[in-house]
């Protein structure tokens, strides 16, 4: 049905360049994470690097196969993505003004 | 030619930024980087031929500006001129920034003008299938649902956050009582605890 040979390379480059593109996000994404624990705003925002770099991989087999399943799959992603940070930044004000800080280490009154 | 420059040029400034974002102390300065390592993806969609999506991104990424304007703005008191003041302390990282997108921009438009090595996915469409159909057929499977499903966690999750952020709650006058009472606990434990070191 869909015929690869159509599309011979993706925007000039091969798939593999995207896919090491798409690595490289993700694993500054995940250092974003591990290296600043502290702040929740940039914990959020590494998670969406993460996101990012998984939407890359998923559109450019989108475009390798000629399907574009692929493209509404990252329309969903993206989508719940900007749901997950709205609900994060509401959290975060509310957090900010009962503490004054938005520092994750702070707010532990459910550890036990 | 133009769009293997232009992916790398992409690919370099998205790494870079990210970088950027992970290495930078000052958390504004971090979130600066953050929009540049976007738009560098968006442009890499563009290459990809997804150029629809590219433009669903950019509307994400206003909501997601306009969600962090507001945190700002609450984080600092509600006051937006303040936050415009901040905002000027960083004025030559943002024209910087600004310098680069307008440079990716010029790129992603050149490879949509002068392309000529890049084809765009066109999918094949069975025999006897019209575009019509074939659009008709894409809007009534499971993935419109998906995407409805998609809008509508996003549409409660932004009323939700209305809601959270409207509720008002004034930390001097209702203080944490579990705060409170851990402080009391820990001040009283460690006064038992100097109380009974004499004694040992």
């Amino acid at each position: 049905m869909n015929d690869m040979q159509t599309i011979p390379e993706l925007g000039g480059v091969g798939l593999e360049a995207y896919l090491a593109l798409a690595a490289v996000l993700f694993v500054l994404g995940l250092l974003g994470i591990v290296a600043n624990r502290r702040s929740a705003i940039r914990t959020l925002l590494s998670l969406e690097l993460m996101l990012l770099s998984v939407n890359i991989n998923v559109v450019a087999f989108s475009a390798h196969h000629g399907d574009l399943v692929g493209w509404v799959f990252t329309l969903v992603i993206g989508l719940v993505a900007v749901a997950g940070c709205v609900i994060g930044f509401a959290i975060l004000v509310c957090i900010y003004r009962l503490r004054g800080t938005t520092d994750v280490t702070d707010v532990s009154i459910l550890k036990g | 030619m133009l769009t293997v420059i232009a992916f790398y040029t992409l690919a370099a400034v998205a790494i870079a930024s990210a970088v950027m974002f992970v290495i930078a102390r000052d958390l504004v300065l971090a979130a600066l980087w953050f929009p540049l390592v976007f738009y560098s993806i968006v442009g890499l969609n563009v290459l990809l031929g997804a150029e629809l999506l590219g433009v669903f991104m950019v509307l994400f990424s206003l909501i997601a500006a306009a969600g962090l304007f507001l945190l700002s703005v609450f984080a600092l008191g509600g006051d937006p001129s303040l936050f415009v003041t901040r905002l000027r302390a960083y004025d030559r990282q943002i024209r910087v920034m600004g310098g680069i997108l307008f440079f990716e921009v010029v790129l992603i438009l050149g490879h949509l003008f002068f392309r000529s090595d890049a084809v765009p996915v066109q999918p094949e469409l069975p025999q006897g299938v019209t575009d019509q159909a074939a659009d008709v057929s894409v809007l009534t499977s499971t993935q419109l649902i998906a995407l409805v499903g998609a809008v509508l966690v996003l549409i409660t999750a932004v009323i939700g956050a209305i809601s959270l952020t409207s509720t008002r709650r004034n930390a001097l006058e209702e203080p944490d009582f579990l705060d409170v009472l851990y402080k009391q606990g820990a001040g009283g434990a460690r006064a038992g605890a100097s109380r009974r070191e004499p004694r040992g």
